[in-house]
């Protein structure tokens, strides 16, 4: 169970945070009027990413033993 | 006053006992932390016009003013702490144990004093804040400082100090005091079995390894801001991330051995900071205050050979100009503490006061080099042919300012009357053998 929380967390943060980076570029945009991300709020994405992989860290030593 | 405090005679290193020592330095930093609220409460009443901050160029001014140097100040610091921290972790430096939590300690509050610093020189905060989780771009290097800075340290760093306390609190817990809900709650369940230990020995390997290439992209991007901006001679240069990292290690290191030497004397009886962690720490800032030291003398030799009139007009103000005088002192305080930290390397002794005077200087050299890189390219390296500006900053933002240190400081000496600044297992010992804790 540990495992599976510390997994399932840093691999969505990675995920979040190369989403994130990805879809806060403007991509495929070639003027200033268009320079927004492409999805809005990309940057809390890639903060979001970040948190869950340093709160798997927290979780995985933190997550009771099962026999207890 | 006596039954009030008696439930915590027996927490270690002084925790929740409030002395008259500790109460008057509460009262000097509550008054200056006040004092630099009333500066911003008027700022943010009257505008940002209330300040020595004006537009570049046209008003010949500085928009990026001593707001935005204490922000490079502050995190250049906190990168330093949290690195001791994992460095001592990763290489296994068991005679920097004793300042671990120092150090986090440290990176936790001058970042957040860093975080507030760089909301305060926002004229809109909310709206700046808002707009930087909504539309930044990663092309940007904002992007990388706010995200990786604010978000992957900043929580690291948290994370660091919450995981490597849960065994002190544990055991912390156990005895009755005011306190005990908040060290339960810290504690978190921990039991100190071998399993525990164990997963605790794990996550703190990678958090230390993950974290130290985070700091260095992390400090690197904090140099980018400067370094990629192409208009701006004095700024624009491969050298602004390297330069920010190592002066970043300096001053961090500095103001961790100065801290260090402020908790030895403060702990009393219940030191365990000896001297050979002040050995390790004048070693690494020897190393450190010499690179620093090479950096600036190579950006300075490169500025002189400049042949574009702005970066000539520069390099003037810097070296016979308006900032002259904050130049030649950063050099000269630089080179005094090296001084000092050469001769205590030559004579194979290293004092804990001479330590502490060299790591002032360096520290204070640093925000004057910090001073240095952000304000001059501003009022003196315009591509436009606008006449040279002036900037110095006010009553206002020195308050202001002040007062940022005074809440480091207070959240620093409040975390010593809540838990052991150094952990605590010896001390504990100590207790067991009942020797009883009688200093401050």
């Amino acid at each position: 169970m540990r495992r599976t929380i510390t997994i399932g967390l840093v691999s969505s943060g990675l995920a979040l945070m190369v989403i994130g980076f990805l879809t806060a570029a403007p991509w495929g945009t070639d003027s200033v009027d268009n320079s927004n991300p492409v999805i809005t709020g990309a940057p809390m994405l890639f903060i979001l990413g970040i948190i869950s992989v340093i709160a798997a860290a927290v979780l995985y030593e933190v997550l009771p033993d099962r026999h207890r | 006053m006596a039954v009030e405090t008696r439930p915590d005679v027996g927490l270690p290193q002084g925790v929740g006992r409030l002395t008259i020592r500790w109460k008057a330095f509460l009262l000097v930093a509550l008054a200056v932390l006040g004092f630099g609220l009333f500066a911003y409460g008027y700022e943010q009443a009257n505008g940002m016009s209330v300040t020595s901050l004006r537009s570049t160029g046209t008003m010949g001014g500085a928009t990026w003013g001593l707001y935005i140097v204490m922000v490079e100040y502050f995190i250049g610091v906190s990168l330093a702490g949290v690195a001791i921290a994992a460095v001592s972790r990763v290489f296994r430096i068991i005679e920097l144990r004793p300042i671990a939590r120092i150090a986090e300690l440290l990176t936790v509050a001058s970042l957040m004093v860093g975080l507030i610093a760089v909301i305060i020189d926002l004229g809109q905060p909310i709206r700046g804040i808002k707009n930087m989780l909504l539309y930044a771009r990663p092309q940007s290097a904002f992007f990388g400082t706010f995200t990786l800075v604010a978000g992957g340290v900043f929580l690291t760093a948290l994370a660091y100090l919450f995981l490597g306390g849960r065994r002190d609190a544990a055991k912390l817990a156990e005895i009755p005091s005011r306190l005990q809900w908040f060290h339960r709650l810290w504690a978190s369940g921990y039991t100190d079995s071998a399993e525990e230990r164990d997963r605790h020995r794990r996550v703190m390997f990678w958090l230390s390894v993950g974290i130290v290439p985070l700091i260095v992209i992390a400090l690197s991007t904090e140099g980018l801001v400067f370094g990629v901006q192409v208009g701006r001679p004095g700024w624009f240069g491969s050298l602004q991330g390297p330069d920010f990292l190592v002066l970043a290690a300096a001053s961090g290191l500095a103001n961790l051995l100065i801290l260090s030497a402020i908790i030895r004397r403060a702990l009393g009886d219940w030191n365990r900071i000896d001297a050979e962690v002040f050995k390790w720490l004048g070693r690494f800032l020897l190393v450190a205050a010499s690179a620093a030291l090479y950096f600036m003398i190579v950006e300075l030799f490169t500025l002189l050979y400049a042949t574009p009139s702005n970066e000539r007009l520069l390099a003037d103000a810097l070296l016979k100009g308006t900032y002259a005088w904050i130049f030649w002192l950063s050099i000269g305080l630089m080179t005094l503490g090296l001084a000092l930290l050469i001769s205590q390397a030559a004579a194979s002794k290293w004092r804990i006061g001479t330590l502490v005077v060299a790591s002032v200087a360096i520290s204070t050299a640093a925000v004057a080099e910090r001073y240095l890189t952000v304000i001059p390219s501003q009022t003196h390296a315009n591509l436009l042919p606008y006449e040279p500006g002036s900037y110095f900053p006010n009553w206002v933002e020195f308050s202001v300012v002040a007062g940022l240190f005074a809440f480091g400081a207070l959240l620093i000496g409040l975390f010593m009357k809540a838990f052991p600044i150094i952990p605590m297992t010896d001390a504990l010992i100590l207790q067991d053998d009942g020797v009883e804790a009688t200093n401050a």
